[in-house]
């Protein structure tokens, strides 16, 4: 007969099951914690991975540099140059007119939807002729007119008055004091209000979001040189630059926050699980007696832990993908949700798993001769050596005198006598309770302390 | 033919002053198919001789062999799988396992083992112990004298070498204690099962073919 035969899989798996249903209190506190350690993990990454994502996506449609006082002539060399991926000219006219009370200042781009997006207009065409314009409704609302295109616009010039053609519309509800009007390329080479003013060209350069900040810096300054561009001309968009540059942060703030979480996990399923498995030695005795091998029971209170994950990671994944896409929705990115949910996954059960490693271990070491003697809280020997201690002293004791008076039983002696007793149990909640303490506050704190608007003003 | 043999038990607690010969030197032979009955004073020794037969415990010295079998050379892995195999246990308090069903409490054994389930014998172990209408409920909603079938049941489920008895009618009244021996002997006669029972109880034990009396840790006594 092969005695290390040892197969079964099914009964395991069905008695893991019955034991989570027949403690339908623990079962909760455990799914709840795995639920809440998941879920925090798993939306502050998705938060911090989203507030990059998003930040990306506005920088994929922004320039890296801009050339401020450049002709055309320059412009068109640095289009030419091997190091740009796209170079868009642009001139702004910073002189403010007025006209029925309203503000504006002329602007010339190009319409641009990507790469560099300037402006996207929503009705009409953009403008060619020298006296066709492209403003915003919030303008025509500002001056009371309606937004017709086609409809002719007068607006007073400093001392001349000039007669548009609106061509095209924007939606872009500004609320700025000063409305942005974009003219034609070639207003903006004739007109005595721009035709003396220089360009700026707004570039990207090829390949950037991959370079280390010093290349990406040497070429851009190399560009300006090779185009006979000023140095004091050369503005470097900072928000791109330090993007190259805080590249590992996110991460290792991701990594020192999932840590702290899945130890205060840890701790917890821990607890339950040690408090679990020392509340039935007797049932564990009883396997162990009709022939469960002391593998069969770590196996068998580790599906209990597996049982766990199946029900709490899709309720996790859930929770975390329904609030990262509410907190950031700009930044919400369905391969990274996928990703980052897989490993998510894999962690919470390797959490999970090392935190029932121990209880499984101490369950699977039961004795059953031990396990049918024992009480019912299951302390086994290390209770034993204690009475075995008390019983010593007693002894010595017995000698003398009595000495203490009794003392009366109050719920708060019982309450310590079972403290001193379960020192263990006790330790664990208190650990358990801290970090569930640690946890609120770091949350609370991090959610009250930053605003964005705020640090924006 | 001797199913199982114990030769020099010993267990012994302690040391010195404060020595305890829970069992001192114990021999004997249990024939195949018999019916035993092991008595004894409170403290004789009886349960410990039980947890030895069962591989439950480790002598201090001698041997225990089964079927065959020497435990003393086993580890415990392989002393699990071969109470499940080889071994039916009945306790005084059933053991059995409160959140399974009567019908998962009786297979367990064999599932245990990765076994399939002889139906046929399966059935007519539950028609024998009057179980067949019960095996959907759980051990709570049964009496003390059906749970104790269901604890005979489960014992017999895997066709063990021998079952071992540690004082089955301990929590039974006078009536349903007899109705549990007079099944075991059935059972036991039936199922051509070895039966070796641990009682405090003369009048239960002269149901057995063969009665050892402990005392002391040791065979003070031997009858059929």
């Amino acid at each position: 007969m092969k005695l290390d035969r040892n197969n079964n899989g099914k009964i395991l798996l069905r008695i893991a099951k019955n034991n989570l249903i027949s403690r339908p209190l623990a079962s909760i506190f455990s799914l709840l914690s795995i639920i809440l350690a998941t879920t925090l993990a798993l939306t502050v990454t998705l938060y911090l991975t989203g507030t990059k994502e998003a930040e990306k996506r506005t920088l994929d449609n922004m320039q890296h540099v801009m050339y401020m006082n450049v002709t055309e002539e320059q412009v068109a060399e640095i289009a030419a140059d091997e190091k740009t991926e796209m170079t868009v000219p642009y001139k702004p006219c910073e002189t403010e007119f007025e006209t029925d009370g309203v503000r504006f200042s002329f602007v010339y781009y190009d319409s641009i939807k990507e790469g560099i997006k300037t402006y996207i207009v929503s009705e009409g065409t953009v403008p060619e002729e020298y006296n066709e314009i492209v403003v915003d409704k919030a303008f025509m609302d500002a001056l009371g007119k309606d937004a017709v295109v086609g409809a002719s616009l007068s607006l007073s010039l400093n001392g001349r008055t000039e007669d548009f053609i609106i061509c095209g519309y924007t939606d872009d509800h500004y609320t700025m004091l000063t409305h942005p009007v974009r003219v034609s390329r070639a207003f903006a080479d004739q007109s005595p209000e721009m035709k003396d003013l220089p360009y700026t060209a707004l570039v990207r350069l090829k390949d950037a979001s991959d370079m280390p900040v010093s290349t990406f810096t040497t070429a851009v300054y190399q560009i300006a040189l090779d185009c006979g561009v000023n140095r004091a001309d050369v503005n470097i968009n900072g928000k791109f630059e330090e993007s190259l540059q805080n590249g590992g942060v996110s991460f290792y703030v991701t990594l020192v926050l999932s840590t702290v979480i899945a130890l205060a996990c840890g701790i917890v399923i821990y607890s339950i699980f040690y408090l679990s498995v020392t509340s039935r030695v007797q049932q564990i005795g009883q396997f162990l007696t009709i022939g469960m091998t002391q593998r069969q029971v770590k196996k068998m209170i580790r599906r209990e832990g597996l049982l766990l994950n199946i029900v709490s990671v899709p309720v996790s994944l859930l929770i975390s993908g329904i609030l990262s896409r509410l907190l950031l929705p700009d930044g919400w990115d369905l391969k990274n949700y996928f990703l980052l949910g897989a490993v998510f996954c894999i962690f919470s059960v390797a959490v999970v798993q090392l935190a029932i490693g121990k209880p499984a271990s101490i369950a699977s070491k039961v004795s059953p001769i031990e396990a049918s003697r024992s009480s019912f809280s299951g302390q086994g020997s290390a209770s034993n050596r204690r009475t075995g201690c008390r019983k010593k002293a007693s002894l010595k004791h017995s000698d003398r005198t009595p000495v203490n008076p009794r003392r009366s039983l109050t719920p708060l002696r019982l309450a310590e006598m079972t403290n001193r007793d379960s020192r263990r149990k006790w330790r664990f909640t208190a650990v358990s309770l801290s970090f569930g303490g640690i946890l609120f506050m770091i949350a609370a704190v991090w959610m009250s302390a930053w605003d964005d608007e705020a640090y924006s003003r | 033919m001797n199913i199982l043999s114990t030769n020099g038990l010993t267990k012994y607690y302690g040391a010195g002053p404060s020595l305890v010969k829970a069992l001192d030197g114990i021999t004997l032979e249990i024939e195949q198919g018999s019916f035993t009955a092991i008595v004894g004073t409170s403290g004789s020794g009886k349960s410990t001789l039980l947890h030895m037969l069962g591989g439950l415990d480790t002598p201090t010295s001698g041997s225990v062999c089964v079927d065959g079998q020497e435990l003393s050379s086993m580890d415990p892995n392989e002393l699990a799988i071969f109470r499940r195999r080889k071994i039916g246990f009945i306790f005084q308090n059933y053991n059995l396992i409160p959140n399974l069903t009567v019908c998962d409490n009786i297979v367990l054994p064999v599932e245990l083992d990765g076994r399939t389930v002889d139906r046929i014998y399966f059935r007519e172990i539950t028609d024998t112990l009057g179980l067949s209408d019960k095996l959907g409920r759980k051990p709570d909603k049964l009496s003390g004298g059906q749970q104790q079938r269901v604890a005979i049941a489960r014992a017999l489920a895997a066709k063990p070498a021998i079952i071992l008895a540690d004082e089955p009618t301990g929590n039974l009244d006078s009536h349903t204690s007899q109705e549990v021996v007079g099944l075991l002997k059935a059972t036991g006669k039936q199922f051509h099962q070895t039966i070796v029972m641990i009682t405090h109880n003369d009048e239960i034990a002269q149901a057995a073919d063969r009665t050892i009396r402990i005392e002391d840790g040791r065979i003070a006594e031997s009858r059929w």
